[in-house]
């Protein structure tokens, strides 16, 4: 045993000691990071101003753009505000509240590019639209985003608005224009058949909310809040943190065996430790890296959570939550340790018999490919976690730690629990047992990986 | 003490069809130099994992310090592999710890005596780097240093010296004599006779898996029949009527009238000496003579086609 732990010491210091292990780590919190703060930031700043020019040879359609825009700009800038309020509430000392940036700017067609047809003005133009010639305004070179072509006439506006843009992923403008006109036909049709407004938008509003309870909730406490749907989607975070840390560290594990088998380490090591004693430790030692990688994980992410979650972002609160209950920590733990268990004592038993990385990823893809199965049955499981479905894939012991964690939060019958649970622990010692087996005879052997049946031989040799 | 420290009696290794180690038995005494010879795909490599229970032989018995498994004695064995690598990560000092942690020294043990090992191998300046920067010949020296680094009664390095420049050739010759005159017992393998011949004591002389001989280095010699050559102004037949001389053979063009070279073979049971001092008694004079032992080369190529010989034979 004393050698064992050696080799997982080793192991361990091998893989901690990279860099790219601990970007890797500190990656994941700063991607966390991003999630909240990118959208904001992006629309602050990395959006461009959008100028676009209106030919409105009626004269009198280019008001209802310049409003509908107008109306938007307002609204965004109310929502920021409120934001802002939230954030700074309560402090003393606070910086000035800073308007957002405007997003689309209507410029004027200058004389000099204005043709004499509209046909020309369109070819004169092209150029600016395609992105080959810049736009001055206000003395600074800036991009033509879109032309809009308005009919003569507000009867032919249904079929008649042509929008001119290179950019077809940026929808923003062209959802304005678009409703901006639909609304003002409706408007115009309303008041030509003397429907009130006012009243019909309110009968339009009529919905039913259906009140949501949870009859396992005590009496009283059965209203279904935020968080409680937070929760119910929590899982999926969990089981992609599962899946991501097994396949990591299930990797290495693979890698550093190659590495030892293709140069030949491994006879060194095999005239000084048993195969049992060099596979346990290769399993604790990449093991400990894979709760080290975890636990950096949870670390950072409470951190970047407790920022946020005091920067007054209720969902970062709800999360935080969550984290620290036992309800899914626990589970997540064992999981982790089981499934981890399982994968990579196979990766193992397979990596012993190839002697190049190339040869061991050939066997990887059935590998890989079962294991994207509980990431594709992640959604269906969320929304239904005691269905056929999800119980049919609890019992498969390959799957069960990503599909039980899945089901978490939907609390599934305690019978089920902890059957997949003995089910599971069941197999994760065979597998550790026949990749033994496996790696005993495999470890050695050189030349060609073995075929599926060959590799039965080596487990019956052992 | 007298108990050999590895006793293999009729090993024998086959996979499938092919039969890589054939009926060998040897003994290696305690204290001994042991040469492991042969060419390549001979076998060598196949007995010493056999030795180190890290093949299973298919027949046969393997005594290793006294035990039936290297396995339950590791701590006393020191062994190099014949391919070598080492983790490209780790620092040459650390390599040569890890292992000696793996034979049951303790942390700080293990770190001293790797320190010590690289200072006294001309090493110190490259203990603190990684592996992968270290060229091809000092990594072999940190493999042989690490195999040894736990102090082992008994040490088995598989081609050794295979990779190493003639410098370093010499620094892991020195390595050796280092270990023996600790008093460790020594298996190498080579198929370069030279350094066997300056380091062993004794040899086994393997050939498809077959063991050819298996003897002190002298006894190795008497195989082939020695020579003497000689420049004289003598006739061959002069030569032939000498006693103790079984054969003779002129070396050189012929050019009569002036002293020509010969290759006098000593017939069976007589010494070179005699054949000098019978050449003075009839009177004829040398210009040289020189006592050419055959080398351990000649005995090697000998034995080798003798087998192969007698294989197409059968």
């Amino acid at each position: 045993m004393r050698y064992a732990f050696l080799v997982a010491l080793r192991e361990f210091a091998e893989h901690t000691k990279t860099k790219g292990f601990w970007i890797g780590i500190l990656l994941f919190p700063v991607l966390l990071a991003a999630g909240f703060q990118v959208p904001r930031l992006l629309e602050k700043y990395a959006k461009p101003t959008r100028n676009f020019v209106v030919i409105d040879p009626s004269g009198s359609l280019a008001g209802v753009i310049d409003a509908a825009i107008e109306t938007d700009y307002q609204k965004k800038n109310g929502v920021a505000l409120l934001q802002w309020t939230e954030q700074h509430k309560g402090k003393a000392e606070s910086p000035a509240y800073e308007p957002i940036k405007r997003l689309y700017r209507r410029v004027e067609l200058p004389a000099d590019i204005a043709g004499s047809s509209l046909e020309e003005t369109k070819a004169n133009l092209r150029p600016f639209l395609k992105g080959e010639r810049d736009w001055e305004v206000d003395g600074q070179p800036e991009e033509l985003f879109a032309l809009i072509v308005l009919p003569d006439h507000e009867n032919k506006l249904k079929k008649g608005v042509e929008f001119w843009c290179t950019n077809l992923a940026d929808t923003g403008l062209s959802d304005i224009v678009e409703s901006a006109f639909t609304e003002h036909l409706k408007s115009r049709e309303y008041e030509s058949k003397g429907i009130d407004r006012k009243e019909l938008e309110r009968i339009v509003r009529i919905q039913v909310e259906l009140e949501r309870l949870d009859p396992k909730k005590a009496p009283g406490e059965e209203e279904v809040s935020q968080a409680e749907k937070i929760r119910q989607w929590a899982p999926i975070g969990f089981v992609y943190m599962l899946f991501v840390a097994i396949m990591t560290v299930a990797q290495m594990l693979l890698g550093s065996t190659i590495e030892e088998k293709s140069n030949r380490i491994v006879e060194v090591l095999l005239s000084s430790v048993t195969p049992w004693e060099l596979m346990l430790g290769k399993l604790l030692g990449v093991a400990f890296v894979g709760i080290a990688m975890l636990l950096a994980w949870l670390v950072s992410i409470m951190a970047v959570l407790s920022y946020f979650s005091g920067a007054g972002q209720e969902t970062a609160g709800i999360l935080m939550g969550l984290l620290v209950a036992p309800g899914l920590i626990v589970p997540f733990a064992a999981y982790f340790v089981l499934g981890y268990l399982m994968y990579s004592s196979i990766l193992l038993g397979i990596g012993s018999t190839c002697t190049t990385l190339k040869d061991a990823q050939n066997f990887m893809g059935p590998v890989m490919t079962l294991l994207m199965v509980p990431l594709f049955t992640m959604f269906f499981i969320v929304q239904d976690p005691n269905g056929t479905l999800a119980t049919v894939l609890s019992w498969i012991p390959i799957f069960t730690p990503f599909v039980m964690m899945n089901r978490m939060a939907g609390d599934p019958p305690t019978a089920q629990i902890a059957g997949t649970f003995v089910v599971l622990t069941i197999s994760v010692a065979f597998s550790i047992w026949f990749s033994g087996r496996i790696f005993q005879n495999g470890i050695l052997r050189t030349g060609q990986p073995p075929k599926f049946l060959e590799l039965l031989k080596l487990v019956r040799k052992a | 003490m007298s108990e050999p420290v590895l006793r293999l009696e009729h090993l024998h290794k086959r996979y499938g069809d092919f039969i890589a180690v054939h009926d060998l038995s040897l003994t290696v005494p305690r204290g001994s130099v042991y040469g492991f010879l042969g060419p390549n795909g001979a076998g060598k490599s196949t007995t010493i994992r056999m030795a180190l229970s890290i093949y299973e032989p298919t027949a046969g018995k393997v005594e290793i310090l006294g035990r039936s498994s290297a396995l339950e004695v590791r701590n006393r064995i020191g062994y190099l592999p014949e391919e070598k690598g080492l983790y490209k990560k780790m620092r040459a000092v650390e390599v040569i710890a890890y292992f000696g942690m793996l034979k049951g020294m303790s942390r700080a043990d293990a770190n001293r005596k790797a320190a010590e090992l690289l200072e006294r191998y001309g090493l110190a300046e490259k203990s603190k780097v990684r592996c992968e920067a270290l060229s091809k010949g000092m990594q072999q020296k940190v493999q042989v240093l690490a195999s040894i680094v736990h102090a082992p009664e008994f040490v088995i390095l598989d081609e050794p010296f295979s990779g190493l420049d003639p410098v370093n050739q010499e620094v892991l010759e020195q390595v050796i004599a280092d270990l023996a005159k600790a008093g460790a017992t020594i298996v190498f393998s080579t198929h370069v006779m030279e350094h066997a011949e300056r380091l062993c004591d004794r040899i086994v002389l393997i050939a498809r898996g077959r063991r050819l001989f298996d003897g002190t280095l002298a006894e190795s010699k008497r195989i082939l029949p020695r020579r003497v050559l000689l420049e004289t102004g003598a006739t061959p037949e002069q030569l032939a009527r000498l006693p103790g001389v079984a054969r003779v053979e002129r070396t050189d063009g012929e050019s009569p009238g002036q002293a020509a070279r010969y290759e006098v073979l000593v017939s069976e049971g007589a010494r070179a000496d005699e054949i000098l001092s019978a050449c003075f008694r009839s009177g004829i004079e040398l210009h040289s003579f020189d006592k050419n032992d055959p080398s351990l080369r000649d005995v090697f190529l000998k034995l080798v086609s003798r087998a192969e010989a007698e294989e197409v034979v059968a």
